[in-house]
């Protein structure tokens, strides 16, 4: 249902918020719950993939409780999901982009350190 | 103040949701915050992962000063940020619903808590900052500043780009909410009162990011 063109009837409108009063109460409870789960999660002596499963789970659900239901996604127009969601998508690919432009995990720290000691280091390539 | 304009300014509910029509369908200021939040989440995505990255690359053995972050970060009064800012989120859904019912004491009253609410978080922030900036030499913690440490540098970047974008928040908020004694909020301005929460929502996000994969990931 969209917010703001589908009926303008203040009974229907007015009705409609209250019923939102009750989602929004329980959304925040259960964001409330998450985030303990999260903070209590990292004390557990689980597997650290485990860990970091549940985190990045968690994390997930958090974000899509707050854009559907606090910022109205679920009761708007689709194409501002569209919208918002290609945002997402170039934000994510820019993240996996640089992971790969500067290889995180196949750095040669003796390279490294030996380039910097030889003096030529700044003036030559 | 006179019966008749109490009901003016206190019930607003007779004309609900009086929009313009656009040829989208969507409100025309709705489709450029949704598009300003897309860009947003651009930006705040280029910043969370240089900070990821940058850390794999430096990571604590390799930097100078050797700063061991766990030792540094004060979980608990950043779990306290979390919460408020979640609180916050929860205040503003109810502020924007108060309008959209006319009920511009209830509005006032979430706006309020939503504007209290923010400033606690800044002023954890602004706590933060400042104890990680000197350090604790009795404990042989060293200072992070934002030019002395790799890490220093993208997370101060980072969540100094939040905490900004916090304070922005608040003072669009603290700005209607002096506007709205002003007897000139009316029903149509509703929109405009969504437009600041997805604004606050958004902020709110971006947060969840980055307590999971700036703060808690460290504790792993």
């Amino acid at each position: 249902m969209s917010h703001n063109s589908d009926h303008h009837d203040p009974e229907i409108v007015l009705l409609e918020e209250n019923k939102r009063f009750y989602t929004f109460i329980n959304i925040a409870f259960f964001l409330a719950v998450l985030t303990g789960i999260e903070l209590l999660i990292i004390y557990v002596p689980f597997p650290t993939w485990i860990i970091w499963t549940v985190l990045i789970g968690l994390s997930l659900v958090k974000f899509v409780c707050v854009i559907l239901w606090f910022m109205h996604l679920i009761y708007d127009h689709r194409f501002l999901t569209l919208l918002f969601m290609a945002g997402l998508l170039i934000a994510t690919l820019t993240y996996i982009a640089m992971m790969f432009i500067m290889q995180a995990d196949r750095v040669d720290w003796d390279a490294i350190g030996a380039s910097l000691l030889r003096p030529q280091h700044f003036f030559y390539t | 103040m006179s019966q008749s304009s109490s009901n003016t300014i206190d019930s607003l509910s007779n004309n609900v949701h009086t929009t313009h029509p656009s040829s989208t369908g969507i409100d025309n200021k709705k489709l450029a915050m949704w598009a300003f939040l897309g860009s947003d989440c651009m930006f705040f995505g280029t910043l969370i992962s240089t900070h990821l990255i940058y850390r794999k690359l430096y990571p604590e053995s390799v930097t100078e000063p050797k700063i061991v972050v766990t030792d540094l970060f004060d979980i608990e009064l950043t779990s306290f940020s979390t919460f408020i800012l979640l609180l916050s989120s929860f205040f503003m859904a109810l502020c924007v619903s108060a309008m959209h019912k006319g009920q511009i004491k209830s509005f006032r009253k979430n706006c309020l808590l939503v504007i209290f609410f923010g400033l606690i978080f800044l002023g954890c922030q602004v706590y933060e900052f400042h104890h990680f900036a000197h350090g604790n030499p009795d404990k042989g913690v060293p200072s992070l500043t934002l030019s002395n440490n790799i890490f220093g540098s993208t997370f101060y970047l980072m969540t100094g780009t939040h905490g900004v974008h916090v304070a922005i928040g608040v003072i669009i908020l603290l700005v209607m909410y002096f506007y709205s004694y002003s007897g000139k909020m009316k029903t149509t301005h509703a929109i405009d009162v969504e437009m600041a929460g997805l604004y606050w929502h958004f902020v709110d996000i971006v947060w969840i990011i980055i307590f999971t994969a700036v703060y808690l990931v460290e504790y792993i």
